[in-house]
């Protein structure tokens, strides 16, 4: 399936895009989908990534939808 | 101009109606007299907190900070000049609202949250620069029973959500993993501040929307906003 990433923070900064397509297998779930980002993006490697879906916050056993937003955790202020 | 008014053997000091003309069909300004709000941490979001509901006009407002001004928080610590450093934080930013606005009462204490007595108040609002102090906060709050609005920023982005009883926690979206020192930009931290700000004044005055079980995230390197429902 065809997912739609949109990246928030340091992480567009990182892989120096806001947001991409990418081919994903279906009913890949939030954990798996992490690991291919992983591995596509050598920076995000170490990095812990909060993920919404349909604008929703989502767990590593979620399933992946169309529409995910990818942020990192942060605690300045 | 403030208004006198004299009945029988008392003197009450009417709120001052000019300084508050030009928000008086948005808000109660009666609530916000009557509220209390504590601000933990005044630091970056805690000066933009601070100076938003000073000039709103909430009736008490009480700061907590244990830190000194350094000069590494004069980029965006919008309550502190050159000459402040060393000095305590929480006495400083007392002095400066009470210039902007004298008719607040504010009450400065200095320690931590967990450490020092603090008296009672309407709502917490985040103004902290770690996740500790967040968690120890939001125990706090939903102690007394009163809500916290959770705010944090880095580089440039910033997020913002309204803690209650009935919402999400933090525990529920936030890990616990801290990134030591990051970078911080003076827009984010006044952005994410006015938001937090807002759902203040909005929960006083039982008006609109708040931010319950919805994470709001700015982006202002791609100017976008995202919300995520918890």
């Amino acid at each position: 399936m065809m997912i739609k990433i949109r990246y928030f923070g340091r992480f567009a900064i990182e892989i120096g895009k806001f947001s991409e397509e990418l081919e994903v297998p279906e009913n890949t779930t939030v954990r798996e989908f992490l690991e291919i980002l992983r591995e596509k993006y050598l920076k995000l490697k170490d990095e812990t990534i909060e993920v919404s879906i349909g604008g929703k916050y989502a767990r590593e056993e979620d399933k992946i939808g169309d529409e995910i937003s990818i942020y990192p955790p942060i605690s300045g202020g | 101009m403030e208004n006198i008014i004299k009945y029988e053997n008392s003197v009450f000091c009417m709120i001052d109606v000019g300084r508050y003309l030009r928000q008086k069909n948005l808000v109660s300004q009666d609530k916000l007299g009557d509220a209390s709000v504590l601000i933990v941490g005044v630091g970056g979001l805690g000066s933009f907190s601070a100076i938003y509901l000073t000039m709103a006009g909430i009736g008490k407002i009480v700061l907590v900070d244990y830190d000194v001004v350094e000069e590494s928080n004069l980029n965006r610590q919008v309550l502190y000049r050159e000459e402040d450093m060393g000095k305590k934080k929480v006495y400083i930013a007392a002095k400066r609202l009470k210039e902007i606005n004298p008719q607040v009462e504010l009450i400065p204490l200095d320690g931590k949250i967990g450490e020092v007595e603090i008296p009672e108040v309407d709502i917490v609002v985040d103004g902290l620069d770690n996740l500790e102090a967040r968690f120890t906060t939001e125990n706090f709050a939903l102690k007394r029973g009163i809500p916290y609005v959770f705010g944090a920023v880095e580089g440039y982005m910033g997020m913002v959500t309204f803690i209650d009883e009935d919402t999400k926690k933090l525990e529920d979206f936030l890990p616990r993993i801290e990134k030591a020192l990051p970078q911080v930009l003076v827009s984010t931290v006044g952005m994410i501040a006015a938001i937090q700000s807002a759902e203040v004044i909005k929960y006083l005055n039982s008006k609109g929307d708040l931010l319950k079980n919805r994470l709001l995230i700015y982006d202002a390197l791609s100017t976008n906003f995202v919300e995520v429902k918890l």
